[in-house]
């Protein structure tokens, strides 16, 4: 059931997305042309890009090639879409991981902390900060983290990516500044959740309980507040993911990362539809995805969810 | 892994990253935009010839750094007493980067496969005067004209005329072959451009690297931590004096082919009326523009040319600031209340410009109101369409004046004066006389305010201090980095 909804939806935004982006201003062909085009040669461009072309007939041909297999192929760099894709995930993809666990190793024990000791001093410094790292955008303090670390110590590169092939290693340095810049807000906000869901289980009979069989507060709260409170830290987890799937658009800027935000971009500014359509599809499923395995996650969680479904 | 390891590794990465710039025959150069494709011959984008004119393509001619022609395949050329036929002498041995000899030919193939008709050449019109090439011998190519074409020369020095062979031209978007003394090695897209030395090759870089850095901030981290040696043009003006003061870079501010302007619509209400068009040049204080958008970089215009070209007359008299002299005018128009919009491309001068200009035609009593656009927009809406009354933009071809000359261009500017005048310098072979006319072209573009002239838009270079060579103007979008070295 959950499976047809997720393929349901899939069928929707695609011709959502084809849509949308075909009714955008800008014409292809002129675009790759610029101010020195003459009628001839954009005519000429617009034969050969398949522009030419109704509307449904390209719509038709976007959907049957992707059933193939087949995303198309980039107008901007006249290669195959799912080579580019390819090429800028394995950048995007590690970054949003590296991100997450950003958020999560910061986020998850600041809120613990915060939740444990709350009203007094330490809870509100922690929430303080968390306040600030919410309001601070993450491009701004992407460039903070490159005046610091690459500028005056000098100890990561300022943006780029040297590949995969050149190692390990300097692969993930080149990523640590991103991935900081992108994970540090949403620390921030897990770092909410997960206080508050920590304060409103703490104050449930079976902590008590469990402070009465001599357990300390913390480790009443550990053992047992923690596992309660994990539910709303699990969905917004997965809410998270999208926000940082969209962060990357700045952040790939700022650091001039060749990832799939960056690709956006690009793709937008050139109206390379056929990138861009793959690029978006490729999103929404994965925002699918993410969504069915938090579904998952919070049953078995949550076995009182599993009775009701 | 250890706590130790990592720390040995971050150190030898470290190491590895600071060992690269101490290599000494490589550079990393920093460009904003990344080019669609690397074949020359078949995109107007300058992003194209920023990589690969000079160093992996060549031409029968070049443009040096003075903007002047040179030899560059063909070692010399004779030119008929009727200027209609051109004799070039090919350079003996040159081959292609796959291994194939360049000989008149190549030079056939390339200039009919460009006035082909599915020719997706960007310039066409720099060929269309050709009638027929012949190849009386592989090293001796006869060119042809319909009629004395004084430019001849200079257009076969552009990118959009690069030799190309037959075996591989259909491949030269994504791996191109030249006969430069530098080859294609790699290109990830969205990041790097990557040349290297031919074997052989008589130049001092092994290696260059090209990489597209669009955000300004991005830009000014990549110079201060030298993970990039050189900007041939900085997208940061404001960054410049932190640079100007650290003596590890060089900052060096040059001219380009790049003519901003106001553009207006000549064809809309009330701008068809002169005295309208002339009001808006005296109402803008072009200093003040420069140094309220452009961080005090750019020269003054007062027609559409180039001040770097012999034949610059200065006519920033003929519009100069006075607006008293404007609301005047626009009394005798009888214009009054009059509100417009200026439609904005993306780059930073024109967004910039706008503002500062929105403020200096409410001085006269015109309201402006802003309206940013994309690209792709205004490409759609003001450039093909003409549904726009004015604009910003900055138009980088060299030597472009004849823009003024064509039919259905988007100033909607028609008239038959000019278009002879520019058909005449298109015919004269004498430079002397050629920039006389050229002159009287400025001027009648002045006189009749096509548009308001803004300013020549600045090359800010910025580089290592230890780096020579880079050229300090752009007479062509292109970075030649055969002659560029670093010191000992």
């Amino acid at each position: 059931m959950r499976l047809a909804v997720a393929a349901a939806t899939l069928l929707c935004a695609s011709v959502l997305v084809f849509a949308a982006l075909n009714v955008l201003p800008g014409d292809p062909a002129a675009v790759m042309l610029g101010t020195e085009a003459r009628p001839d040669t954009l005519a000429a461009l617009r034969l050969q890009m398949g522009l030419d072309q109704p509307l449904v007939v390209r719509w038709w041909n976007w959907l049957a090639g992707i059933f193939k297999g087949d995303l198309g192929t980039s107008h901007t760099y006249g290669v195959p879409v799912a080579d580019l894709v390819l090429a800028r995930a394995v950048v995007s993809v590690p970054l949003a991981a590296l991100a997450l666990a950003v958020a999560i190793g910061i986020g998850i024990p600041a809120g613990l902390f915060a939740g444990s000791r709350q009203g007094r001093m330490a809870d509100a410094l922690t929430m303080g900060a968390a306040q600030i790292g919410l309001a601070v955008p993450s491009f701004w303090i992407g460039i903070l983290l490159v005046l610091l670390f690459a500028i005056l110590l000098r100890w990561l590169p300022a943006g780029g990516f040297p590949g995969w092939a050149e190692g390990i290693l300097p692969a993930i340095l080149a990523l640590l500044l991103p991935a900081l810049a992108l994970g540090l807000p949403q620390a921030a906000v897990l770092a909410r959740v997960t206080r508050t869901a920590i304060v409103e289980t703490a104050r449930l009979d079976f902590v008590r309980t469990g402070r009465a069989f001599g357990l300390t507060r913390e480790e009443a709260l550990r053992r047992h507040a923690l596992p309660n409170a994990l539910p709303p830290i699990v969905t917004v987890i997965g809410l998270q993911f999208s926000f940082l799937l969209a962060g990357t658009v700045i952040v790939e800027n700022v650091f001039y990362l060749p990832g799939l935000g960056r690709l956006i971009f690009q793709s937008i500014g050139g109206r390379d539809l056929p990138t861009l359509m793959s690029v978006i599809m490729l999103l929404v499923a994965t925002v699918i995805l993410v969504n069915l395995v938090v579904d998952l996650a919070l049953l078995r969680l949550d076995p009182r969810l599993r009775l009701r479904g | 892994m250890r706590w130790s390891d990592l720390l040995l590794g971050s150190a030898l990465a470290l190491a590895a990253m600071g060992g690269a710039a101490l290599g000494r025959d490589t550079v990393a150069l920093g460009v904003v935009l990344e080019p669609p494709h690397l074949d020359p011959t078949a995109g107007a984008a300058a992003a194209i010839d920023e990589i690969v004119y000079a160093n992996l393509f060549q031409g029968l001619t070049r443009i040096d750094d003075a903007g002047m022609v040179q030899p560059q395949l063909a070692e010399y050329w004779t030119i008929s007493e009727d200027g209609l036929n051109y004799t070039f002498h090919l350079k003996e041995g040159v081959t292609f980067h796959d291994g194939s000899a360049f000989d008149s030919a190549d030079v056939k193939f390339t200039i009919e496969r460009a006035l082909a008709k599915d020719s997706v050449n960007a310039q066409k019109g720099l060929f269309e005067p050709i009638e027929s090439v012949e190849t009386p011998d592989p090293l001796t190519a006869l060119i042809r004209l319909k009629r004395p074409t004084g430019q001849f020369i200079w257009n076969l020095a552009w990118g959009d005329a690069v030799m190309v062979a037959p075996e591989s031209a259909d491949t030269n978007k994504t791996s191109p072959v030249g006969t430069g003394p530098f080859r294609f090695e790699e290109w990830r897209q969205g990041d790097r451009v990557v040349l290297t030395r031919r074997e052989g090759a008589d130049v001092p870089l092994a290696k260059v690297t090209f990489r597209f850095i669009a955000d300004p901030a991005g830009a000014t981290a990549a110079m201060m931590a030298e993970d990039v040696d050189a900007f041939s043009n900085f997208p940061a003006p404001e960054a410049l004096p932190q640079f100007e003061a650290d003596p590890r870079f060089t900052v060096v501010v040059g001219t380009t082919e790049g003519e901003t302007i106001l553009a207006i619509n000549n064809a809309a209400k009330p701008f068809d009326d002169v005295r309208v068009r002339r009001a808006i040049g005296h109402a803008i204080d072009r200093q003040a523009l420069i140094e309220g958008a452009m961080m005090g970089y750019g020269i003054p215009i007062g027609s559409h040319f180039s001040p770097s070209h012999p034949a610059y007359v200065d006519l920033t008299g003929t519009s100069a600031y006075d607006p008293d002299r404007a609301r005047q005018l626009l009394a005798e128009a009888g214009v009054e209340d009059l509100q417009v919009t200026i439609k904005l491309p993306p780059p930073s001068y024109a967004r910039r410009s706008g503002e500062i200009v929105q403020a200096q035609l409410a001085e006269i009593g015109i309201q402006a109101e802003l309206e940013p656009m994309e690209w792709a927009q205004w490409l759609e809406q003001v450039f093909t369409n003409k549904d726009y009354q004015l604009t910003i933009v900055s138009h980088t071809e060299p030597l472009d004046i004849d823009i003024y000359a064509r039919d259905d261009y988007y100033f909607n500017f028609n008239d038959q004066g000019f278009r002879t005048l520019v058909a005449e310098v298109k015919e004269t072979t004498d430079e002397a006389q050629r920039n006389v006319l050229y002159g009287e072209a400025q001027e009648m573009l002045a006189e009749k305010a096509v548009n308001a002239f803004l300013f020549e838009l600045p090359k800010h270079g910025l580089w290592n201090a230890k780096l020579e060579g880079m050229w300090v103007n752009a007479p062509i979008q292109a970075n030649d980095m055969t002659g560029v070295r670093w010191q000992e």
